[in-house]
């Protein structure tokens, strides 16, 4: 579908095309107008969000999944309805976590494929289901070991396979009986919980701990670092992040279940239908950015004291609110809300709010930031 | 292939170091005495995109809004006619009349197919191809259509491979060959990989005349991460393939690989792993000039292309174009086209070092896309 920004946000402002073109299409031109942004600049940018944003949701997604961890051992040494309940709360927390950092997907993220393995999501093919059913019908418990899950299928090992086993149809009931197939379930829900407290403690642990640490890395970026050879491109990587939360919202969590029009709406594309989480997944990933934004010496710091531009500072401060309560003011799950005509509305309005967020940030905050990124660069094929 | 991934990185590493300059610089734009026609696909950064032709000097010679965003283009070798492909997952291709440079036709994907964005022509004319995606299943298949025929589709073959994405003639006019970049995909999930666990790339050759299968050839096992999608064909059937590396950013991995006629393996392009470095594991476009003997490939998320001499393997150079990825000769020996996406298209021949901006600000306003095709 395609959203448009509506008139209720700013316009997205344009700086003039051949402006542009002079400033950085050819970056080599010596003729940049205004001052670039010093390293230094870029370097306290950096360690406001690591150690600002990064850091704390880190080392939250490691608590929230150890917590999982533990509810999961209790609840399958002795399944009861009470433990049952505080297992599907600790799912929760450890969703809302992973919600709340699921933008930074670069560094630690992206090694052993944990992005993908902690929550394999979009999954237009259904390749969850269908790999959890071959799963659940094979009952080998080899299949489903520590070791199986770094080398085997990356579906079944995350909190989507997770959700199904918690709130899929009948799942419940299949969990708290007896039998064979019970037991098994149990035996893959914890290895399930333990998988992402492992990788959860893995991501926070390498961010963290030592003078390797991706913090580290990041701080020490300079022409001789192997992984930034400066600063900026750690920033690059940062700013990637916030757009991640963004688009992810926009073209994905919202534009897919709402389809074109009412008539086309496909609620079943909603992230987490069966735990009811979709809407408040959006939620989360919005709060999310509009922190990294605003957190102390984070984005929005660098706008108004290194890029002087306090206008644009007020517009996206602005709009990261007004996408917040728009989020906020639906009050239903989004699956019924897409096809609701008095609901309707409000979700249209939200995503098209995401996707004018979007583009102030492709459009404007790069710039301001100093590392324009193209669409090109960003969105490749 | 059995190559393992340290010999076929020791191939990297053994390179041959840069004797081009570097260049640094951007010169004054000079009148143009070329003449010539591309096309390319672009926005315009209000969220409408559109196919365009331009002359030597950047002016537009043509400009038709597309539906969606484009991608690249299919020229026909005897007739004033073109076709532009709807970008991954595109349901569209739209005919365009160059000399009166106005759409033609607008051919739908086939029913539970999808265009991939490129294409080409048979050598007669009497066909195109087109790389396509069966959603169901998410298999690949290049597309046949009939051009005397109002751009039926006239039937199918399968790509081996997933997600197949820049298709090629050879020059003996009727060996395609087809970079199958392995990424499962789905139109419901626009732009995600949904199997980088798994990817299994490969280039595979086909007898045009009948989709038969020909050769296949692949990269070693550890590094089936490295999608392969886009094709440059050398003037004696070299095939360059430019790589997108789907695993950790902090990998080196090779990006460019020949593969010779004849070879049976994929042969890693000498590279020093500073330039490597600099690519951020993502080529964008691939092009020779016009005379089949310079390679060209960009990186746009490193905003630099990077050129060889095709014979010897030998780099000859690399120019800074931020957000640069269109490529494509000019009609003199050497000189290439880039464009930005961010506005703004270059002149620029390796041997002489000098990015020249093509001097019609129309082409600085466009936010210009993966590719740029030269019309013949």
């Amino acid at each position: 579908m395609k959203v448009r920004p509506q008139s209720h946000l700013p316009p997205i402002g344009r700086l003039r095309p051949r402006l542009i073109a002079l400033l950085v299409v050819f970056l080599t031109v010596a003729a940049v107008a205004q001052a670039a942004p010093a390293p230094d600049d870029y370097r306290r940018l950096n360690d406001a969000l690591v150690t600002g944003h990064v850091l704390p949701r880190q080392g939250a997604l490691a608590e929230a999944t150890a917590g999982l961890d533990e509810a999961a051992a209790a609840f399958c040494s002795a399944p009861s309805q009470a433990q049952f309940e505080r297992l599907r709360g600790s799912f929760g927390a450890a969703s809302d976590a992973w919600q709340a950092v699921q933008h930074v997907r670069f560094g630690p993220a992206e090694l052993f494929m944990r992005s993908v393995r902690f929550a394999f999501w979009p999954d237009p093919r259904n390749t969850v289901g269908r790999q959890l059913s071959g799963l659940l019908a094979a009952r080998d418990p080899e299949a489903v070991t520590q070791e199986a899950f770094t080398r085997g299928s990356v579906a079944v090992q995350g909190l989507p396979a997770l959700e199904r086993l918690l709130y899929g149809e009948g799942a419940a009931e299949a969990l708290l009986s007896d039998g064979e197939d019970a037991k098994f379930r149990c035996v893959l829900v914890t290895a399930i919980a333990r998988n992402l407290a492992t990788i959860a403690a893995d991501l926070h642990r390498e961010w963290t701990e030592g003078s390797n640490s991706f913090a580290a890395t990041i701080a020490q970026a300079g022409p001789d670092a192997d992984r930034y050879r400066a600063p900026e491109e750690a920033t690059l990587d940062l700013f990637k992040s916030l757009y991640t939360a963004v688009e992810l919202v926009a073209d994905h969590k919202l534009a897919r279940p709402l389809g074109g029009s009412m008539e086309s709406a496909r609620p079943g594309l909603a992230e987490a239908s069966r735990s009811g989480r979709s809407l408040e997944n959006i939620r989360i990933n919005l709060e999310a950015a509009e922190a990294a934004y605003l957190t102390e010496g984070g984005f929005g710091t660098f706008v108004r004291e290194v890029a002087g531009d306090a206008e644009l500072d007020a517009l996206l401060t602005r709009a990261f609110a007004q996408t917040r309560r728009t989020a906020e003011s639906i009050e239903a799950p989004l699956e019924t809300a897409v096809s609701d005509p008095a609901l309707r509305p409000t979700v249209e309005q939200l995503a098209a709010e995401a996707a004018a967020l979007k583009a102030l940030l492709v459009q404007r905050l790069n710039v301001a930031l100093g590392i324009p990124v193209g669409f090109n660069a960003l969105d490749g094929d | 292939m059995n190559l393992d991934r340290r010999a076929f990185l020791g191939a990297c590493a053994a390179a041959a170091f840069f004797q081009a300059p570097v260049s640094s610089g951007f010169a004054a734009a000079r009148p143009a005495k070329e003449r010539g026609l591309w096309l390319s696909a672009r926005g315009d950064g209000a969220g409408r995109y559109f196919a365009t032709g331009f002359g030597a000097d950047g002016s537009f010679a043509f400009d038709l809004p597309l539906p969606t965003r484009g991608h690249s283009f299919a020229v026909h070798p005897r007739r004033t006619e073109a076709v532009a492909f709807g970008r991954r997952p595109g349901e569209y291709a739209l005919t365009i009349d160059l000399a009166e440079g106005r759409a033609l036709r607008t051919v739908p994907a086939a029913a539970g197919r999808h265009f991939n964005g490129h294409g080409i022509f048979a050598a007669d004319g009497s066909r195109l191809f087109a790389t396509e995606t069966a959603i169901e299943t998410g298999n690949g298949i290049v597309g046949i259509y009939d051009p005397q025929d109002g751009y039926r589709r006239v039937g199918e073959f399968a790509s081996r491979g997933l997600d197949p994405h820049d298709v090629r003639l050879l020059p003996d006019g009727r060996t395609l060959v087809v970079a199958n970049g392995g990424l499962m995909t789905h139109p419901d999930a626009p732009g995600m990989k949904l199997n980088i666990a798994t990817m299994q790339p490969s280039l595979d050759y086909f007898d045009a005349r009948d989709g038969s299968p020909l050769t296949s050839a692949r990269l070693p096992e550890t590094l089936h991460q490295l999608s392969i999608r886009h094709l440059a064909v050398g003037h004696d059937g070299t095939v360059a393939v430019a790589l997108q590396y789907e695993g950790p950013s902090a990998d080196l991995v090779p990006l460019v690989c020949l593969h010779r006629p004849g070879a049976a393996a994929l042969e890693p392009i000498g590279l020093p792993d500073t330039v490597l470095r600099d690519l951020r594991n993502y080529c964008g476009s691939a092009a020779v000039d016009a005379e089949g003997k310079v390679l060209a490939v960009s990186s746009p998320r490193g905003g630099i292309s990077v050129f060889w001499d095709l014979d010897t393997g030998r780099p000859a150079g690399t120019v800074k174009v931020a957000d640069g990825c269109g490529l494509a000769p000019t009609g003199t020996p050497g000189m290439f086209l880039l464009s930005s996406g961010m506005g703004g298209i270059g002149r620029y021949a390796p041997a002489v070092g000098t990015l020249n901006r093509l001097e019609n600000a129309a082409a600085d306003d466009a936010r210009w896309d993966n590719h740029i095709v030269a019309v013949v």
